[in-house]
């Protein structure tokens, strides 16, 4: 008997080795991809104790403020379809090693209360936050291959590039600077930026809007903010510009509400609200697409936001 | 815990390790344990009502075993009654719930759909019908009760079996649970490599045409004729493969750990005739229904009916009419509650019945046409048709409801000029169907087909050993790297898994 259990190990670790060392190098290489949780992650890491600003918030934020236009040393924490958890669970997380830390920016857009990321296709990302964070969000099944392996994370296409060596850094993850925006130069063509395409992209926002995740997301936003608060952090919420062909399709009733809920917030918690979403100032050669600043666009609102806000925090502060 | 899921790559491994490790008198105690554990991590709350069935059972088998007259009789109904009650009970309770809410919403009474809302628990068929055939074996006294209630309930709860059956007999499984299961590397590759040819059917070969398959037939109005026609001959192949899948995967972990299940298909796109093919799909139950349900009822009939025929046909006929309308009715009712699945199981017992009542006929048609029985050709004929039949029934079995299925047919005959094919496939194309996914559909049912075809004659495993060494290790290295390869980012679920 013990001569077939040996014949038997032997045979399963035959079989299994090749694919065993194929799936290591895979892991290896998938943990060195430079996404943009790591870059974000790296870069912070080398910044934070000079940190003044933070930005946090969705794409809106991360393509559309640059902190290199702040008064103090700014970072942009902000990442594609972040929700207000995970802007919580990473400033909380990092905020011990946040000495210089003087403001905190939350964009606050359209869908921002009532979208939790397990609703939409981009759900993936919970295990991106888990790895890179350690923020698990409740639910999330820490046995499952996404959240025991890095390879697990990414689509079979990606891991394919990986295996080929086909993936370019820049073109895959986008051009992420070293304080955390992004820099996009696409100039707006009548194809980014059009009517049609503006109202495909509200009516994804809006379904993305689901009120029973706004209990939660409140009570969540609400103790962040009495951390803040109670280290004499500034908060403001911002709202970035977007462009007509968008905010026209934007239902007045969820922006009402958004509004009133800013509001109420604004009310209890020492916070203040700017909402550039209908800024005319903004024209169209501002934007990349119907929602998202270009990198000229970031400039100018940067430099808006240092003169309005920053500025006035950063020289209170140092004085 | 589902067979495709990541935690049950950790958990066989660590059953069969502490198998083997474990003293034998000690072995069905881990079994009861990771069956637990298996089921649990679906629901726990069910896990008890598990336990309760299980107990229920035991109990009346044993009463059933040592009693005799009035006694055992109403033991007897009790325990049949209790356990087709419990099934109903689950299996309906969701289409009673909604009726109440319309006809509470008719008369205008406050009554919420969610009142109390359950959901049926996995398996719950599959184990009642193993309670229900083991009662009526000890009541047939084809079997004896077992006393040993730790055995009886890691029989039930067995986990590869547990899901989705096999629908297994007591009197096959039992006694080997108190055989002393010794490594045999035979057994354990041989259940090695049945799981691994499951996984492939499954992930490579049902979840790739399932690509296809569910967007046509959710989406059926905007598609074109030829391409509803092409994704109902495809859907029972990815039924077969799915199905078939699991029980390869549930009888290959069962032979790891030393245990044989019974297998569920025998290559059914083979058959050549509607009875051949029951005999192939889903054997387990088709059995089940034909032992304990077909059967009695035509002895009941035969008793019933004096005469030797009835409006000028034999009673015979009308006793196989009888008792196949109502156990395929009842087969139907199993798999659903839509009037679709009545259809489909109505559907096969009219097939049935047909070939039934015109058996001499045939055999005198093909006499005057000089056809042999043993010629290819018509055996191929034979095939065809039955294929062709039941693919026509699955039809009921595939749509949503029983309009739903009238719509699909009837979409057959739309859509066949060249702009709108064009259209069609523009709209599939959409959905995520690319050039790929189609070239792996036709790999996968060419795979499929051939190995069927192969296995009709010689065991495919058979044929593999007889390989040389290197075309051997190729073949299980290409296997698993199909699998890792082709199989679809996210696994469906198993179709059965909703009975």
């Amino acid at each position: 008997m013990h001569k077939e259990v040996w014949k038997f190990i032997c045979r399963v670790l035959m079989i299994l080795s090749p694919f065993i060392i194929l799936f290591s190098w895979i892991e290896y290489q998938a943990r060195q991809l430079p996404n943009s949780f790591a870059l974000k992650k790296v870069n912070f890491e080398r910044l934070h104790n000079s940190i003044s600003i933070l930005v946090l918030g969705s794409s809106h934020a991360m393509k559309g403020i640059n902190p290199d236009f702040f008064s103090c040393k700014g970072f942009n924490f902000s990442n594609s379809s972040q929700t207000l958890f995970y802007d919580s669970g990473i400033c909380l997380k990092y905020l011990d090693q946040l000495p210089a830390l003087k403001a905190v920016i939350i964009d606050i857009s359209y869908f921002s209360f009532f979208f939790d990321l397990k609703d939409s296709q981009e759900s993936w990302k919970d295990y991106f936050y888990y790895h890179y964070y350690g923020i698990g969000v409740q639910g999330i099944n820490r046995f499952c291959p996404a959240a025991l392996t890095y390879t697990a994370l990414y689509t079979k296409g990606t891991i394919n590039d990986i295996v080929f060596r086909k993936l370019s850094n820049k073109k895959e993850f986008g051009d992420i600077q070293a304080n955390g925006w992004e820099k996009t130069n696409a100039p707006a063509d009548s194809f980014t930026i059009s009517e049609t395409s503006g109202q495909k992209r509200a009516e994804l926002h809006q379904s993305l809007i689901h009120p029973e995740n706004f209990p939660k997301i409140l009570i969540t936003l609400k103790k962040f903010l009495e951390v803040l608060t109670h280290r004499n952090i500034s908060v403001f919420f911002v709202s970035t510009p977007v462009y007509r062909t968008y905010s026209r399709y934007l239902l007045p009733a969820t922006q009402a509400q958004n509004k009133k809920i800013i509001n109420d917030i604004c009310m209890h918690y020492k916070v203040q609200y700017f909402d550039f979403s209908g800024d005319t100032t903004f024209t169209i050669q501002d934007f990349s697409d119907n929602d998202h600043l270009n990198s000229r666009g970031a400039e100018k609102f940067s430099r808006m936001l240092d003169s309005l806000l920053i500025a006035p925090v950063c020289s209170l502060r140092s004085k | 815990m589902i067979f495709t899921s990541f935690p049950f790559f950790v958990f066989l491994p660590v059953v069969f390790i502490i198998y083997y490790l474990l003293p034998h008198r000690l072995r069905w105690f881990l079994i009861l344990l990771c069956s637990s554990l298996f089921y649990g991590v679906f629901s726990w709350q069910y896990l008890l009502l598990f336990y309760f069935l299980i107990f229920f059972n035991w109990a009346i088998g044993i009463m059933l075993y040592s009693s005799s007259g009035h006694f055992r009789k109403r033991a007897y109904i009790s325990g049949i009654f209790m356990n087709v009650l419990l099934l109903v009970f689950f299996k309906y309770y969701g289409h009673l719930n909604s009726n109440i809410f319309s006809v509470a919403n008719f008369i205008h009474l406050h009554y919420s759909e969610n009142f109390i809302r359950i959901i049926m628990p996995i398996g719950i068929s599959f184990l009642v019908f193993t309670m229900i055939s083991y009662l009526i074996d000890i009541k047939r006294r084809a079997i004896l009760a077992e006393k040993h209630l730790g055995i009886f309930a890691a029989y039930s709860l067995f986990f590869p079996k547990l899901i989705q059956g096999p629908i297994e007999r007591t009197g096959r499984v039992i006694p080997q649970f108190r055989e002393k299961h010794y490594f045999s590397y035979e057994k354990v590759t041989g259940g090695l490599k049945l799981m691994a040819w499951g996984f492939f059917k499954k992930l490579v070969i049902a979840d790739t045409l399932a690509l296809l398959v569910d967007p046509v037939f959710a989406g059926h109005e905007k598609i074109c004729g030829p391409v509803i026609i092409l994704c109902a001959l495809i859907f029972p192949f990815q039924l077969y493969a799915d199905f078939s899948g699991y029980t390869d995967i549930a009888l290959g972990s069962a032979r790891v750990l030393g245990f044989d299940l019974t297998n569920n298909f025998q290559r059914p796109f083979l058959a050549s005739s509607i009875r051949d093919f029951w005999s192939r799909w889903h054997i387990s139950f088709s059995t089940w229904l034909r032992d304990y349900l077909f059967l009695p009822l035509a002895y009941y009939f035969s008793k019933k009916m004096k005469r030797p025929a009835y409006l000028s046909i034999k009673t015979e006929k009308w006793i196989f009419l009888f008792s196949v309308l109502i156990t395929f009715s009842v087969c139907g009712l199993w798999h659903g509650n839509g009037t679709n699945f009545l259809v489909w199981g109505l559907l096969f017992a009219l097939f049935l019945s047909w070939s039934n009542w015109t058996l001499s006929l045939n055999k005198s048609i093909r006499k005057k046409l000089h056809i042999s029985k043993q010629s290819p050709v018509f055996r191929a004929y034979k095939i065809l048709v039955t294929f062709l039949l039941v693919t026509f029934s699955f039809i009921f079995f595939r749509a949503a409801s029983f309009t739903d299925a009238i719509q699909i047919i009837t979409g057959f005959f739309h859509g066949w000029s060249y702009t709108e094919i064009t259209y069609c496939w523009s709209f599939l194309g959409l959905q995520g169907i690319n050039p790929r996914i189609v070239s792996t559909i036709v790999i996968s049912l060419s795979i499929l087909l051939y190995t069927d075809i192969l296995a009709d004659k010689k065991d495919i495993f058979e044929r593999i050993s007889e390989t040389p060494l290197y075309v051997r290790w190729g073949i299980y290295y290409l296997i698993i790297l199909i699998i890792i390869v082709y199989s679809p980012a996210e696994s469906r679920h198993f179709i059965y898994l909703q009975f």
